[in-house]
C-alpha cells in the first residue's frame, strides 16, 4: 500500500515522465483536395455551423465547399484583385472579405451575392474578422489602421491608428469586447471595442514582426505567429509568454495558426516547407505533420465540432484532413 | 381586541382568579354535557387539550376544525414541545391545569405565551395531566370552542398540583407521583425549568409583554413541490434601454442565461415606437439544465447595470409582468403629457384665435371667460413661456402667413434679435394701442393692430425708441400681408422615385413617339401627295429587280468602298478604288473601321448643279436609293451631304434623283424620282395633300421600300397602342438593320456630320429583323427588300463610279441605270419643292432608273475629296468594350459574324452556361459601380440603381470601375499571398492619410503666400493674455504662500506647479514625422512657454541603465532628457504628453532649463509664432555621431534637414 502511493505520489510529482498516451496523438488524414482557384488560396475558414468551408484566393475569388464532403458550392466573384482574408459570420449566413482594392465585401452565401461593399481603406486589407456579436466587422490593412465597420448601415464606426506597419492580424474575443491587432512592427495591440482604447501592447524582445493573431476560444490567451519560426501563446493579462512552439519554418509569409480543440488540444499552424504542424498545447510537443501540399501553406482552419482540419496554401488547392480515430 | 388588559397582567389578582375559577367551573359544567358526544374522540382528547394550548402559540388563524387541529398535532413530535415547552407553553406539570383555550385566540399571536397560560381561565382540576405543549411548529390549530374540546377529551389526567394557585410552594410529597402525559415519570419535584433561567421572573420578561427587538422572523419558503402558491418569477423587465436596439440586440444579450420563451419589446401604442423597455420570459429549458426562473435570476444578477448598445440597463424580476405594464403606462403618459405641452407652446405667438374676429374694447371688457383680453392671456402665458424651456420654432416659420389683413408693424430683426423672448416685452411696450397680437419670425417682429389708426399712433410714438438697448425701427403696413401665402406643406411627401420616374419617362416617350409619328406617318402621306403620279405597280417591279440587284451588289461589295461624302452631297467613289473585301481582323477593329456599302445618307445642303461632274449626262445624284422603310429615312436628321460612303456600291448606282431641278432648290433637296413616286403612291393612298418643308433632313425612301414601310406603319400604329417601350426597340433596331447591311463597324460618316449623333443612327435604318416587325408580314417585306438590295449590291461591282447612274453593279445593270434615267426623266419635271428626300439606297434607284431608261436626267458626278476612307459608323472610343459595350456595338447578325471572324484566332474561355455568365458579369459591374460611388452619393441614379429590383445592367459606361486612389497590384495577387515585404517610408507617404495631408499642406505652404493667409499672430481675447495671466500666477502664488506661512506647514497639497499654469494647449496625434507628434490647438506668439517636459527624475547612472534595458525591450525611441550632468528626466513609462514632440532640424521651439521654486525644469519654449493645428517640434540636440553606423535617420522632412538624428 505504501508503495503503490509512493509510486502515485512519484507520478504526480514527475508526470510528464511517462509520454503522453497513444490516444491522444491525433491522427489527421488527407481526405480531399479542391482544387478550383487560379491563383494562391490565401485563407480558409469553416463557417460555425459546421457546414461550410470558405476559401479565398489571390484570383479574386471566394470559393464554397461542404465541410464534411468537399463538395464544391459556390463561388463569389466581385472583386477587383485578389483576396487575402475572409471570415464567417457567428450565424454562418455570411461572408465577409478583404481584399487588395481596399474594399470589404459582405456575401450573402444562400442567396450567392454580395451584400455590402464597405469602402475606407487607404491600402490593401490584410484581414478581417467578425464580431460573435454579428453586428461589427473588425479589418486590418496595410495602411496601418485598423477600422470597426457597422455592417447594417455599411459604415465605418471606428479608425483605430493601431500601429505604424501593415496590419497583420486581428480577432475579436469570445463576446465582442475586445479586440487583439497584431503588425509587422512586432506589436500586438487589444483594444476596447466600445470605447476604441487601447488597453494592452505585448511586444516580443526582438521586434520580429507578427503576422497572426488569434484569441484562444476561452478567451483568456493569444496565439501569435511571428517571422522568427515561432508561435507563441501570450497571457496578456500578466503580459507573458506563457509557450512557444516551434519546429516548423516561417520567414516571410504570414502563417496562419489557431487552435483544434475537438480532441485534445491542439495548435495548427502552416508552415513554409508545405507542411501543417499540429503541437500539443500542453507539452509543446510537435504531435503530427501533415505532409501533403506543395507550396508554402498559409491558411490553416480547424471544424468546430468535428475533427476536421482545412489547410490551403500557394499551391492553389485546399485539402481538408480528417481524423477518424 | 385582545382581552389582554387588567387580567393579563394581574393574572395572580385575586379577583382575576376568583374569575378564572368561575370560569372553569362553567367550562367544566359545558364539558360534562358534551363529553358523550366526543367520548368516541378517543385519541382528540389530548389533541383537544393541546389545542387549548397552542391558542397560546403564535397563530394566524382562528377557526379551525377541531378535527384538523387533532390530526396535526398527532404528527407532531414529542421532542418538539419538550424543546419549546421552556420558551412558549405552559409547563406541563401534571397538576396544571389543561389550558383551555382563552379569547385571546388569534390575538396574541404577537405575544409570546404567557406563563400564566398554564393559570389560563379554565382548567379542570383532577383531571389527567396535560399533554404536553403543542409545539409551535405545528400549523396553527384551529381554535375549538373549548365546550366541544373538553367534552371530546377523555382526560386522563387529572390537576394535582397548581403551583400559581397554591401559594404555598413545593406541594408536599404526595403518595401520587406526578406524571407526566403518557406515563412518563418525572424524578424528583417538578420545578418549572424557566425559574433556571436566571432574571427570569425579574428580567424584563417577568410578567410583561417581551418585545422581539430584533423583529419577527419571517419564514423563507423554499420553492419545491409542496409550495402553494404562485411560483418564482421567470420574467425580467428591462428598462432604460435605447429605442434603437432590436429584439435580436436584447435576445443575444440574455440568451446565455436561459432559454427564452418569450421576448417583447413594448411598444407606444400610437407611434408604435419603443419605449426603451423589454420584458424577457424564461422557460424551463433541458439544455441550460435551469429552471425558468433561475435563468431570469442569473439574468437580473448579470445583466443590471450591463450596458447595451451604449446604454446602461436596468434588470430587474417581474413577476407576471405587472411592473413592465406599468412603467409603459408611465412612460407613455410622460410622452403624451409632454407632448401636450409642447403642443400647448407651439400655437402660443399668435394669441388665441378665437379672439380673431373680435376686437376687444379698450376698456377691456370681457367677453366670455376668455376675453380677459387678449392682452392679459399672452402675457400670462408670456410668464409662463419664459419659465419653461424655450420652444424650438420651426425655422420655417413665416409670421407672414398668420398675420392675415389686419394692419401691421413689421420691426427688422437687424434692429432687434427676432427672438420670441422680445415678444412679451414688446406687447408689454406696445400693449396700449390696442395691438392684437406680436408675432415673431426670423425677419423680425410683426406687430399686428386691430385698426390702423392704432397702428399709426404706435408708429408716431414709438418709431426709434428704444426696447432695452435695441432701437425699434419699424415699419407701417397699413394693409396688412395682402397675400397670405398658405402655411407651407410642413412635410415632404413621401415620393416614390421608382413612380415618379417612371412617369415621367412615360410621359416623355409619349411625346417623342407622337412625334415620330406625325413626322413619319404625316410625312408619307405628304410624300404622297407629293408624288407625282407614277405608276405604282411599275414601280414595284422595278423596286423588285432592283432591290435584288442591290442586295447583291452590297453583299460582294462587302467593306469595300471608302466613302467619300462631299459635303454638298456629290459623292462619287473612285470607282476602282477599294472594292474590296476586307476581312476585319482583330487589330483592324480598333482601328477606324473599314467602310462598308451602305446606305447613303445625305446633307441636306443642296449641292449645286454645276459643280457635279457630269456623267455621261446624268449627273450623279446625291441622293440614294433607300431600301429603308420610308418612316425612317424621313427621319434623318443629319446634314450630310453627299455623304455616302459606300457610295461604290450605292454611289455607284445612279443616284440621279432626277429631279435636277431640284438640286438647284435651296431648301430642298430632289427626292429621287422612285421617291416622289413613292411618297405620291402612298399619298394616293392615304389622301393626305402637300407637302411639307419640315421634313427637311429626312430621307426619302424609294419605291421598294413601299410595302416595307406600309407594313412598318402599320405596325407602328399598332405599337402606339403597345407598350412604349417597343419605341425605343424600334429606335434600336434601325440601329443594329443598319450595321446589318453596313457589316459591322462599317463607319458612317453620315452621323458624324448629322446634328445629332445618337439621332440617325437610331434612325437610318431599315427595320431589321430585331424590330417591331416580327409579324411575318413585315419579316416578309424586310427580308425582301434585303433581298433586293442584296441583288443590287451584287452588281454593284460592275458600276465604274465615273458612270455609277449607269452602270450600277447589277444584274441588271444596264437594265436599271437606264430604268433609272427613265425615272429621273419622269420626275425630273415633276417637282417636290420643299421636300427634302436623300433617297440613300442606289439600288432603288437603279431600279427606277431601269424602268425608266430613257428619260436621263442629267446627273453630274464627281470624285470625292475626302482623303481617306470616312467612316460610317462613329465609333464611341470611349466606351468600354466590356460585356455591354460589345452589346451595343454589334447590331446584328453580321457584326457578329465578322466579330467571330476577327477572333478567331483566339481560343474561347469555357463559361458554362453562358446567359448566366453574362448575366453575372453585369451584376458585377454594377455592384462594384454602386458600391464604389454609393458612399460618395446618394443621388437618385444610385439610389434608383439600389432599390430596383430589376436586372442591374448598367448598358454601356464609359469609363471601367477601377481601383481609386493609391493602388500597388501584388504580383501573386494578393497581400497575403505575397509575403513580409518591408515598406520604405517614402511609399508610405503615398497612401497614409496623414502623410498625404501634410504633404498637401507643404505644396500649399510652398506656395507664394496667398494674400489671405491666416496671420501667424497669435490672437489674443480679451480673456487672457499672457501678461494677465502672468499676473493671474504670481497672485495665486503669492496667495499659496501666504497661506502655506499661516498653516505653517508644507504639506504636499499645497505643492503646485507653477508651470502647469503656463502651458499652452496642445494636443497629441498622429504625425507625418514619426508615429505620435504634439500639436498646437491655437495660435502661439514666440517666446512664449509652451509645456514642461515632465517624468521621472532619475540619476545619470539610472538612466544609463534604464537606456539599456529599453533597447533590449524594444523601445526604440528615447525619452531620457537631460537636465544637467547628473540628473536626467526619464518619460518613457511616465510622464507629460510633452514627450511626443518630435526632432526637426528647422525646429519651431526650443528647451530650456529654468529654474522654478529652487528646481530646475526643463521647459519648452516656441521660437518663432506658431500656427494653430502646426506640429511642435525641437531640436534633439543629440551627439553627433558621425562614424557610426548606427545613426537614426531623421524623418522631419524640412528643407534644413540634415538626415539624421545624431
Amino acid at each position: 500500500m505504501a508503495d503503490s502511493n509512493a509510486a502515485l505520489a512519484k507520478s504526480d510529482e514527475h508526470p510528464r515522465a511517462e509520454s503522453p498516451p497513444r490516444a491522444r496523438r491525433p491522427d489527421y488524414r488527407i481526405q480531399y483536395t479542391l482544387k478550383g482557384h487560379k491563383l494562391g488560396v490565401s485563407a480558409v475558414k469553416f463557417s460555425p455551423d459546421g457546414k461550410w468551408l470558405a476559401s479565398c484566393s489571390a484570383d479574386k475569388t471566394i470559393k464554397v465547399w461542404h465541410a464534411k464532403t468537399g463538395k464544391y458550392e459556390q463561388t463569389f466573384e466581385a472583386h477587383m484583385a485578389g483576396v487575402s482574408d475572409i471570415d464567417w459570420s457567428p450565424d454562418s449566413l455570411t461572408l465577409v472579405s478583404g481584399s487588395d482594392d481596399k474594399t470589404i465585401r459582405l456575401w450573402d452565401v444562400l442567396a450567392g451575392k454580395m451584400i455590402k461593399l464597405l469602402c475606407g481603406h487607404h491600402n490593401a486589407i490584410y484581414t478581417v474578422s467578425f464580431s460573435p456579436r454579428g453586428n461589427i466587422v473588425a479589418s486590418g490593412s496595410y495602411d496601418e489602421a485598423v477600422r470597426l465597420w457597422d455592417i447594417r448601415s455599411g459604415r465605418c464606426m471606428k479608425t483605430l491608428p493601431a500601429h505604424s506597419d501593415p496590419v497583420s492580424g486581428v480577432h475579436f474575443n469570445r463576446d465582442g469586447t475586445m479586440i487583439v491587432s497584431c503588425s509587422h512592427d512586432g506589436l500586438i495591440r487589444i483594444w476596447d471595442v466600445s470605447t476604441g482604447q487601447c488597453l494592452r501592447t505585448l511586444v516580443e524582445e526582438d521586434n520580429a514582426p507578427v503576422m497572426g493573431v488569434r484569441f484562444s476560444p476561452n478567451g483568456k490567451h493569444l496565439l501569435a505567429g511571428t517571422l522568427d519560426s515561432c508561435v507563441r501563446l501570450w497571457d496578456y493579462h500578466r503580459g507573458k509568454c506563457l509557450k512557444t512552439y516551434m519546429g516548423h519554418r516561417n520567414e516571410k509569409y504570414s502563417i496562419f495558426s489557431t487552435f483544434a480543440i475537438t480532441k485534445g488540444s491542439f495548435v495548427i499552424a502552416g508552415s513554409e516547407d508545405s507542411d501543417v504542424y499540429l503541437w500539443d498545447v500542453q507539452t509543446k510537443d510537435v504531435v503530427q505533420i501533415l505532409v501533403g501540399h506543395e507550396d508554402v501553406v498559409l491558411g490553416v482552419a480547424a471544424h468546430p465540432s468535428d475533427n476536421i482540419i482545412a489547410s490551403c496554401g500557394l499551391d492553389m488547392t485546399v485539402k481538408i484532413w480528417i481524423d477518424t480515430t | 381586541m385582545s382581552r389582554a388588559g387588567y387580567a393579563d397582567f394581574f393574572p395572580a389578582a385575586p379577583s382575576v382568579l376568583a374569575e378564572k375559577k368561575a370560569q372553569a367551573e362553567r367550562e367544566r359544567a359545558r364539558q360534562r354535557t358534551h363529553r358523550e358526544y366526543n367520548n368516541d374522540r378517543d385519541s382528540s382528547n389530548g389533541t383537544l387539550s393541546a389545542t387549548s394550548l397552542t391558542s397560546t402559540t403564535s397563530t394566524s388563524t382562528n377557526n379551525s376544525s377541531t378535527a384538523t387541529s387533532a390530526s396535526t398535532f398527532t404528527k407532531s413530535l414529542l421532542p418538539t414541545h419538550l424543546l419549546h415547552s421552556s420558551n412558549r407553553t405552559p409547563t406541563v406539570s401534571s397538576p396544571s391545569p389543561p389550558v383551555l383555550p382563552s379569547p385571546p385566540i388569534g390575538t396574541r399571536h404577537s405575544l409570546p405565551p404567557r406563563p400564566q397560560v398554564s393559570v389560563v381561565q379554565s382548567y379542570i382540576p383532577n383531571e389527567p395531566p396535560p399533554p404536553p405543549p403543542h409545539s409551535p411548529t405545528l400549523p396553527t390549530p384551529k381554535a375549538t370552542p373549548p365546550a366541544a374540546r373538553s367534552d371530546s377529551a377523555k382526560r386522563n389526567w387529572k390537576v394535582k398540583y397548581d403551583p400559581q394557585l397554591e401559594k404555598k410552594g413545593v406541594p408536599k410529597k404526595s403518595k401520587d407521583t406526578i406524571v407526566r402525559f403518557d406515563g412518563e415519570g418525572i424524578s424528583g419535584p417538578v420545578t418549572d425549568p424557566r425559574l433556571a433561567i436566571p432574571d427570569y421572573q425579574k428580567g424584563p420578561r417577568a410578567g410583561k409583554k417581551r418585545l422581539r427587538s430584533n423583529g419577527l422572523y419571517r419564514t423563507r419558503w423554499k420553492w419545491d413541490e409542496n409550495y402553494i402558491g404562485p411560483g418564482p418569477p421567470a420574467q425580467i423587465l428591462i428598462s432604460g434601454l435605447s429605442p434603437l436596439t432590436t429584439e435580436n440586440e436584447i435576445s443575444m444579450h440574455f440568451r446565455p442565461y436561459g432559454e427564452i420563451q418569450a421576448l417583447e419589446v413594448k411598444v407606444d401604442p400610437a407611434t408604435g415606437g419603443s419605449l426603451g423597455i423589454c420584458s424577457v420570459l424564461y422557460r424551463d429549458s433541458a439544455k441550460h439544465k435551469s429552471p425558468a426562473h433561475e435563468g431570469a435570476k442569473k439574468a437580473v444578477t448579470a445583466g443590471n447595470g450591463a450596458i447595451i448598445g451604449m446604454q446602461k440597463v436596468r434588470v430587474e424580476l417581474d413577476r407576471d409582468g405587472l411592473k413592465g405594464k406599468k412603467l409603459a403606462e408611465r412612460i407613455v403618459e410622460d410622452r403624451r403629457r409632454k407632448e401636450l405641452e409642447a403642443a400647448k407652446n407651439r400655437p402660443r405667438p399668435p394669441p388665441p384665435s378665437h379672439d380673431y374676429l373680435q376686437p376687444p374694447n379698450r376698456g377691456a371688457s370681457p367677453m366670455k371667460g376668455r376675453a380677459a383680453s387678449p392682452t392679459r392671456e399672452p402675457r400670462n402665458n408670456d410668464r409662463d413661456r419664459d419659465s419653461r424651456p424655450p420652444e424650438t420654432r420651426d425655422p420655417n416659420y413665416k409670421a407672414l402667413d398668420h398675420v392675415g389683413r389686419w394692419p401691421y408693424i413689421f420691426i427688422t430683426a437687424r434692429c432687434i434679435p427676432g427672438d420670441h423672448r422680445y415678444v412679451r416685452h414688446l406687447e408689454g411696450r406696445l400693449k396700449n394701442f390696442g395691438l392684437k397680437s406680436v408675432l415673431c419670425d426670423r425677419a423680425g417682429f410683426y406687430v399686428v393692430f386691430w385698426e390702423q389708426r392704432d397702428m399709426e399712433k404706435c408708429f408716431r410714438v414709438c418709431d426709434g425708441d428704444r426696447l432695452f438697448s435695441y432701437k425699434m425701427r419699424m415699419e407701417t403696413h397699413p394693409e396688412g400681408n395682402r397675400t397670405p401665402s398658405p402655411p407651407p406643406q410642413p412635410e415632404i411627401r413621401q415620393v416614390d422615385f421608382l413612380k415618379e420616374t417612371t412617369a415621367a419617362l412615360m410621359k416623355e416617350l409619349g411625346t417623342a413617339l407622337m412625334t415620330e409619328l406625325k413626322k413619319k406617318i404625316v410625312a408619307t402621306t405628304i410624300y404622297d401627295a407629293l408624288d407625282s403620279g407614277r405608276a405604282h405597280k411599275k414601280r414595284k417591279t422595278e423596286e423588285a429587280e432592283l432591290k435584288e440587284a442591290a442586295i447583291k451588289e452590297e453583299i460582294t461589295l462587302g467593306n469595300a468602298s471608302p466613302a467619300i461624302k462631299d459635303g454638298r452631297g456629290a459623292s462619287v467613289h473612285p470607282p476602282s478604288a477599294t472594292v474590296k473585301y476586307v476581312p476585319i481582323t482583330a487589330k483592324s477593329i480598333p482601328t477606324k473601321p473599314v467602310k462598308v456599302a451602305l446606305p447613303r445618307f445625305k446633307k441636306r445642303v443642296v449641292p449645286k448643279k454645276e459643280e457635279l461632274p457630269k456623267v455621261n449626262g446624268l449627273r450623279k445624284k446625291p441622293t440614294k436609293a433607300d431600301a429603308r422603310p420610308l418612316a425612317h429615312r424621313l427621319n434623318q436628321y443629319d446634314s450630310e451631304g453627299g455623304s455616302d460612303d459606300e457610295s461604290t456600291a450605292t454611289g455607284d448606282r445612279p443616284v440621279s434623283r432626277g429631279l435636277s431641278t431640284d438640286i438647284g432648290d435651296d431648301d430642298s433637296m430632289s427626292a429621287t424620282p422612285s421617291v416622289t413616286d413613292y411618297i405620291s403612291n402612298l399619298k394616293r393612298k392615304r389622301g393626305s395633300v402637300g407637302p411639307t418643308s419640315k421634313l427637311r433632313d429626312t430621307a426619302v425612301s424609294t419605291d421598294d421600300e413601299e410595302p416595307l414601310v406600309e407594313d412598318c406603319m402599320e405596325i407602328k400604329e399598332e405599337e402606339i397602342t403597345s407598350k412604349k417601350p417597343r419605341l425605343s426597340d424600334k429606335e434600336d433596331s434601325p440601329l443594329i438593320s443598319e450595321s446589318a447591311e453596313d457589316d459591322t463597324e462599317g463607319p458612317r460618316s453620315k452621323t458624324a456630320k448629322s446634328k445629332s449623333k445618337k439621332r440617325p443612327r437610331d434612325i437610318d435604318f431599315t427595320s431589321s429583323e430585331e424590330s417591331e416587325c416580327d409579324d411575318v408580314k413585315p419579316v416578309g417585306c424586310i427580308k425582301k427588300a434585303r433581298d433586293d438590295q442584296d441583288e443590287i449590291i451584287d452588281v454593284a461591282g460592275d458600276y465604274d463610279m465615273d458612270n455609277i447612274a449607269i452602270t450600277s453593279a447589277r444584274k441588271t445593270g444596264k437594265e436599271l441605270s437606264e430604268s433609272r434615267k427613265k425615272i429621273r426623266a419622269e420626275v425630273a419635271p415633276a417637282e417636290v419643292p420643299k421636300t427634302l428626300f436623300l433617297a440613300r439606297q442606289l439600288p432603288l434607284d437603279d431600279e427606277t432608273d431601269d424602268e425608266v431608261p430613257k428619260e436621263v436626267v442629267d446627273v453630274s458626278w464627281g470624285v470625292s475629296t475626302a482623303k481617306g476612307p470616312i467612316a460610317t459608323v462613329e465609333d464611341d472610343e470611349d466606351m468600354v468594350l466590356d460585356l455591354d459595350g460589345w452589346q451595343i456595338l454589334v447590331k446584328d447578325e453580321e457584326d457578329l459574324e465578322f466579330l467571330r471572324l476577327a477572333l478567331a484566332d483566339i481560343t474561347p474561355a469555357k463559361l458554362g452556361n453562358v446567359a448566366a455568365w453574362a448575366f453575372k458579369q453585369k451584376e458585377i459591374k454594377a455592384a462594384n459601380r454602386e458600391g464604389m460611388r454609393g458612399e460618395q452619393s446618394l443621388s437618385l441614379s444610385s439610389y434608383l440603381l439600389c432599390n430596383s429590383n430589376a436586372n442591374h445592367s448598367l448598358g454601356a459606361t464609359r469609363d471601367r470601375e477601377k481601383i481609386v486612389g493609391f493602388y500597388r497590384p501584388n504580383s501573386t495577387g494578393s497581400a497575403r499571398t505575397e509575403g513580409y515585404r518591408k515598406i520604405p517610408e517614402s511609399e508610405k507617404s503615398m497612401y497614409l492619410p496623414h502623410r498625404l495631408q501634410v504633404a498637401a499642406k507643404r505644396a500649399a505652404m510652398n506656395q507664394p503666400p496667398s494674400p489671405s493667409a491666416p496671420s501667424t499672430t497669435a490672437t489674443k481675447s480679451a480673456g487672457s493674455t499672457s501678461r494677465s495671466n502672468r499676473v493671474n500666477n504670481r497672485r495665486l502664488v503669492a496667495e499659496l504662500q501666504n497661506q502655506k506661512q499661516m498653516l505653517s506647514s508644507d504639506a504636499d497639497v499645497m505643492r503646485f506647479n507653477q508651470l502647469k499654469k503656463r502651458k499652452k494647449p496642445v494636443k497629441f496625434a498622429r504625425s507625418a514625422i514619426h508615429n505620435w507628434g504634439l500639436y498646437a490647438m491655437e495660435n502661439i506668439s514666440a517666446n512664449d512657454m509652451i509645456i514642461e517636459y515632465v517624468g521621472e527624475i532619475v540619476r545619470q547612472q539610472v538612466a544609463d541603465m534604464r537606456e539599456i534595458k529599453y533597447l533590449k525591450s524594444g523601445i526604440g525611441s528615447s525619452y531620457l532628457f537631460r537636465i544637467d550632468d547628473t540628473t536626467v528626466i526619464d518619460a518613457t513609462k511616465r510622464g507629460g504628453i510633452a514627450r511626443f514632440i518630435n526632432h526637426s532640424c528647422t525646429p519651431n521651439c526650443t528647451a530650456k532649463i529654468i529654474k522654478v521654486e529652487g528646481s530646475k525644469r526643463i521647459v519648452i519654449y516656441a521660437l518663432r509664432d506658431i500656427k494653430e493645428n502646426e506640429e511642435l517640434t525641437y531640436d534633439y540636440k543629440f551627439e553627433r555621431e558621425l562614424g557610426s553606423d548606427d545613426r537614426i535617420p531623421c524623418l522631419c522632412g524640412s528643407s534644413g534637414c540634415k538626415g539624421f538624428l545624431n
